[in-house]
């Protein structure tokens, strides 16, 4: 693929003005730039989620990445069916699910966790980090998915529906129960009450 | 209204969807149930500490890294997408058949086998050393009894 010059500040305004399906309709025929609006729109959305599901930069970035890769040489495929942003949520969880062993196994210092009642330096923030990735490492792995995709990424049930290929009963399942885990084990990794 | 009920309703509220219940009913179990009721003060707080802890920037190379990943494709898809053109898989085809028709006239019809050029070989440099190989190559034409042609004289 050539190389493309650096999106102008004009073509960088029109991200926000065409809809997903614009975008990847352009991509389908060949449009570079359409590719670049998709990544723009979407890369840190695709990291943050897949950072929630593995707690590491590295295999955050590796997922995401691969994540793109697939859903742009799919894009002769695409038919439409489904939103832009669940197909490409669908990859990286089940891009994640296929490295949790991985992660899993890393060791999360969490025995010096220590939260001040009002956490707000950065090194505090810092700690706070860790005791949530400690502490959704601990979820089992669909609750864990169900509420980064709720809590973070703001999808909406029937989203998170379409992205975990279940019914909508099950995400508000899901959901509800991560909650109550988060709750608990919240309170078991840093002795506060939320 | 049981407890899990509860549960799943005060998640469904907070995100303001369905919550499969009667509003009222749920109410009414809030009023009694102190867990519940601290499940539905806490809930709330759980997406406030999951959007505060720090969540990792994309690196400046993200998007090259992408484009660059997306061009590399292996041997083999490359090969695939050559061949979906129907007039190359023609030409291939039809250059293959040539090969072989080619190779069948043009390789050389010798009666003698590879082997045996290889033993003449070790023969010669045996007769040099002055080994003598006939107990463990017991009869053979020496090289001189053979035609150019590769078939053997009577001598």
């Amino acid at each position: 693929m050539p190389k493309q010059p650096p999106l102008t500040e004009r073509e960088l305004e029109k991200i926000g003005e065409e809809t997903d399906e614009q975008l990847v309709d352009l991509a389908r025929r060949g449009d570079r730039h359409a590719l670049s609006r998709l990544l723009a729109r979407y890369r840190q959305r695709a990291v943050r989620a897949a950072y929630g599901m593995l707690h590491s930069v590295e295999d955050a970035e590796d997922v995401a990445q691969e994540a793109f890769i697939r859903v742009f040489r799919s894009l002769p495929a695409y038919r439409g069916r489904g939103k832009f942003f669940t197909w490409l949520y669908r990859i990286i969880i089940n891009l994640c699910a296929s490295r949790r062993r991985m992660a899993s196994s890393r060791e999360i210092a969490t025995e010096e966790i220590e939260l001040g009642e009002h956490p707000e330096t950065a090194e505090e923030a810092a700690v706070r980090s860790v005791a949530v990735s400690a502490v959704l490492t601990r979820l089992p792995y669909r609750q864990r998915a169900a509420l980064i995709l709720r809590e973070i990424e703001q999808l909406s049930y029937a989203d998170i529906a379409e992205v975990m290929e279940i019914v909508e009963g099950t995400v508000k399942y899901h959901v509800s129960e991560a909650r109550r885990n988060f709750r608990r084990m919240w309170l078991e990794e840093t002795n506060h009450e939320m | 209204m049981k407890c899990k009920d509860a549960r799943a309703a005060i998640s469904a509220r907070l995100d303001g969807e369905d919550i499969g219940f009667d509003r009222e009913a749920l109410e009414a179990h809030l009023a009694q149930c102190l867990e519940c009721r601290a499940e539905a003060d806490a809930v709330g707080r759980i997406g406030e500490i999951l959007r505060s802890a720090a969540a990792p920037v994309p690196s400046a190379s993200f998007d090259e890294r992408v484009l660059d990943g997306l061009s590399r494709r292996s041997w083999f898809d490359r090969l695939c997408d050559w061949f979906e053109v129907p007039a190359r898989r023609v030409a291939v085809a039809l250059g293959l058949s040539a090969l072989v028709i080619s190779c069948m006239f043009l390789v050389p019809n010798s009666s003698v086998p590879p082997s045996h050029v290889g033993l003449d070989i070790l023969r010669r440099q045996a007769a040099e050393a002055g080994v003598d190989l006939s107990d463990i190559y017991p009869t053979h034409p020496a090289p001189s009894q053979r035609s150019e042609g590769g078939t053997i004289k009577c001598v």
